[in-house]
């Protein structure tokens, strides 16, 4: 997927992960261990602090002789031993984290698993690859690591009027539409972050459909197809209204439910979504992917409704992308996309002067006058989702950007 | 040993150290790593990172590349970034996947030198050694390339291991520098901050080096018997007898010999400062000459250097031997980063906070304090005063 843009030296500007350190999927009642060389988990445990969240992460160092014996898995049953030790409460689950060097290593994962779970075996225990080597994959790293967070859920043969999110890194909005209309037919959301205990989060196994709501969480919901026999439904977060319809009508379609009016919520997102282009003045606009993942879909969404789309940034082309990238380059030539993290970010001019960007990193870069560094802490999915984006463009349109408040501000994210 | 960490977060790693002490030069460099390294030093181990530019570089290193060896992918990249950004040098660093599968940094970094014809530095770093090792490393590997040797220049002083892991991005570069000028010496050189490649050749002009953090001293011993330039190992802090500094550095020049400043009879006692070994060093030396108080070890967080050790120091390797120094509870105070609270909350000790970016990164690196001055005056009272209202 890489090979649209050229292969170069990556930079990063100070805001490459306020977003991703503060959205981190966690199991209820699970412990992580990293194991790796201490280099590698810094920025994670750094990560981890600064959300509260120490408590759950603990560090296995190896070393070079661990690396030259070659089986550095063989020093983590002892170290669980001792983990165990020192936690106040028993993990339901234990999440070993291990990193780039263990795809090099061939460690075989399922042997020390089965280790595991002889010698702890009220414990599951689950490995997943923090390995931005394996990028070029098809499957990505964060792919596989949601597969493995679902894998501990036990299969059940009841089935509750339950729709589980699959691939949201935050809670979903109690502002959203979604949960109302959800619950309006009878039925009930379910999502990993916003269970409290394993028993809760283990009840997602009783579901009666996925929603994979992130392109990184196919795989999860195709394992948990084969594993759970749970259907799932493709309906990613969007930002282009006929999609998001679409994912409304695809989710009643599977739940055998006619599906509510929902011409109000449209109505009032379009009405919306005009207020804002008329606002924004034909401003051009700058997408990158610090603040919504998906940058490509949303800008053809917002080049659709009307916004002055000049410049788009991304990283890697996830498969969920390409059409619309296509697309892009296809019918809106005037549009560049380039790679957010090509060297040249470095010393990249603002040729569009004044202008707004969706994202801190576009906005650091170019010295945008005016910014949507971040959105609040949630999941917005449905017709809210740009109704809250319309919400901060025309703030971020009405604020010169102050970049070292936002810095200051960042601190405390 | 035991390698499970599980109040404290990994430290800084000897690419972060490499990447933080080239900061302030022309040069541009490339760490070869997939993302996460780069992002640790760009995100958690550089305060100075927002706001400035600097041409410090991931290489992209893809899995296929490191299976295959594929070095020429690499150059190629770099080349054509050289050949947009023009540094003055290239230095590139290693990772542990490099040094999983064995890549000669060396190598590749005389290949890029023949092609290019601008110094180019190749860093054996493993991400598995503390950031001290990796600043060492690149003060050594400089003045090797650029040092020239001249007449000696009477009252001239290089600063040896000033880094921003170890004091920040506040004042304490500059504090450290004035305290020098404000007694009439010169500064050729500060190593690491705010020093140039032209400053590095002329420093073996100086007449002493002062070594400020554990970092430095390899450079200072190289120096000395390279060049014959003594050295004196002490950071200025607090409202320290700087007289008394001063008069040990004239001292060193005179008698050309080395010295670590540290006063007698000092004993394993009550304070227990964890921490980089130097500046830890030089905590208890304002603790002992200006209030008295000689009971006081040092726990070296990243390696004991026993240049600068007394024979009670410690050497923490492993978070599990702090946590049972701690629970002897011999120590009625200890100083260190307010990451430690956790393991000293599990012992009779009262903690005094004192931050550093090696350990606690950003989540304390606004609030760092200056080393000359009140406040850390201040700080070093109260320590005394707490332990007297203690042994009282």
């Amino acid at each position: 997927m890489e090979k649209y843009f050229e292969e170069s030296l990556q930079y990063y500007n100070p805001s490459a992960s306020l977003v991703e350190e503060k959205a981190k999927t966690l199991i209820p009642e699970s412990h992580e261990l990293h194991v790796g060389p201490s280099a590698c988990a810094r920025r994670l445990s750094i990560g981890a602090y600064r959300r509260h969240d120490e408590d759950h992460i603990t560090n296995l160092y190896i070393t070079e002789e661990d690396i030259v014996s070659g089986s550095y898995e063989d020093i983590i049953p002892d170290a669980i031993e001792e983990l165990l030790e020192l936690l106040e409460k028993r993990p339901r689950v234990i999440i070993l984290y291990v990193t780039c060097i263990d795809d090099l290593l061939g460690t075989d994962h399922e042997a020390l698993l089965m280790l595991l779970k002889q010698r702890f075996s009220n414990i599951k225990f689950i490995t997943c690859h923090i390995d931005p080597i394996a990028i070029d994959r098809s499957i990505k790293p964060g792919m596989k690591m949601q597969e493995q967070f679902y894998s501990v859920l036990d299969k059940s043969d009841c089935r509750e009027k339950s729709i589980n999110l699959i691939g949201n890194k935050l809670q979903l909005s109690n502002k959203s539409e979604f949960r109302n209309i959800i619950n309006s037919v009878g039925w009930e959301l379910k999502e990993m972050n916003s269970c409290k205990t394993f028993d809760e989060f283990n009840d997602m196994g009783k579901s009666s459909l996925n929603l994979v709501v992130a392109p990184f969480a196919k795989l999860a919901a195709e394992s948990m197809k084969r594993d759970l026999d749970i259907p799932f439904l493709m309906t990613f977060s969007s930002y282009d209204l006929d999609t998001i319809e679409e994912n409304y009508k695809k989710i009643f379609k599977a739940i055998e439910i006619e599906m509510p009016v929902l011409s109000d919520y449209r109505n009032r997102t379009v009405k919306k979504i005009k207020q804002t282009v008329e606002h924004l003045k034909n401003m051009p606009l700058v997408i990158d992917s610090s603040v919504i993942g998906r940058s490509i879909p949303l800008a053809r969404a917002l080049d659709k409704y009307g916004f002055n789309v000049k410049l788009v940034f991304d990283g890697t082309i996830l498969f969920s992308d390409v059409e619309d990238l296509e697309w892009l380059k296809e019918n809106r030539p005037d549009i560049k996309i380039a790679d957010g993290r090509n060297f040249n970010m470095m010393n990249m001019k603002n040729s569009l002067g004044d202008c707004l960007c969706i994202g801190f990193s576009s906005g650091y870069t170019l010295e945008a006058k005016h910014v949507v560094e971040r959105l609040p802490s949630c999941f917005a999915f449905g017709y809210y989702g740009v109704e809250l984006l319309m919400d901060r463009m025309i703030q971020a349109y009405d604020t010169v950007a102050d970049y070292e408040k936002i810095q200051e501000q960042s601190e405390a994210w | 040993m035991s390698q499970l960490s599980r109040y404290l977060p990994p430290f800084s790693s000897d690419y972060s150290g490499i990447c933080s002490s080239l900061f302030d030069l022309d040069g541009m460099v490339v760490i070869h790593d997939a993302h996460c390294c780069s992002m640790n030093y760009v995100n958690m181990d550089e305060p100075r990172w927002y706001g400035n530019k600097k041409p410090i570089f991931s290489s992209g290193l893809r899995e296929i590349d490191a299976i295959m060896g594929d070095d020429d992918k690499l150059i190629r990249k770099i080349i054509k970034a050289y050949h947009e950004l023009n540094p003055e040098f290239i230095a590139i660093l290693g990772s542990p996947v490099p040094t999983i599968v064995g890549a000669d940094m060396e190598g590749i970094a005389q290949e890029l030198e023949n092609e290019l014809e601008i110094p180019v530095f190749g860093f054996s770093s493993t991400g598995l050694r503390y950031y001290n090792r990796g600043i060492s490393d690149t003060m050594i590997k400089l003045i090797k390339r650029y040092a020239r040797e001249g007449s000696k220049v009477d009252k001239n002083v290089n600063i040896l291991g000033l880094n921003a892991l170890d004091f920040s991005d506040n004042s304490n570069a500059d504090d450290i520098r004035e305290v020098l000028k404000s007694a009439g010496w010169k500064v050729s050189c500060s190593f690491m901050m705010g020093c140039s490649i032209p400053e590095i050749v002329n420093s073996p002009r100086a007449a002493v080096n002062v070594v400020v953090s554990q970092s430095g001293m390899d450079l200072a011993e190289y120096m000395e018997k390279t060049w014959g330039i003594p050295y004196v190992a002490f950071t200025p802090m607090g409202l320290n007898d700087n007289k008394k500094i001063f008069s040990m550095i004239e001292e060193a020049c005179k008698e050309g010999k080395s010295r670590v400043i540290r006063s007698d009879d000092l004993y394993d006692g009550e304070i227990l400062i964890i921490g980089e070994q130097l500046i830890a060093n030089s905590i208890r030396e304002v603790l002992a000459s200006q209030y008295g108080v000689k009971g006081v070890t040092v726990g070296c967080l990243f390696g004991k250097d026993k240049r600068l050790a007394t024979d009670f120091d410690i050497d923490f390797k492993s978070e599990l031997q702090i946590a049972r120094k701690l629970k002897e509870n011999k120590y009625s105070i200890v100083i260190g980063d307010p990451l430690l609270k956790a393991l000293v909350d599990k012992s009779q000790a009262k903690l005094f906070a004192l931050p550093h970016v090696a350990v606690s990164s950003k989540l304390y690196w606004h609030q760092y304090p200056t080393f000359v001055g009140d406040e850390m005056e201040n700080f070093i009272g109260e320590v005394s005063q707490t332990l007297k209202n203690i042994l009282i």
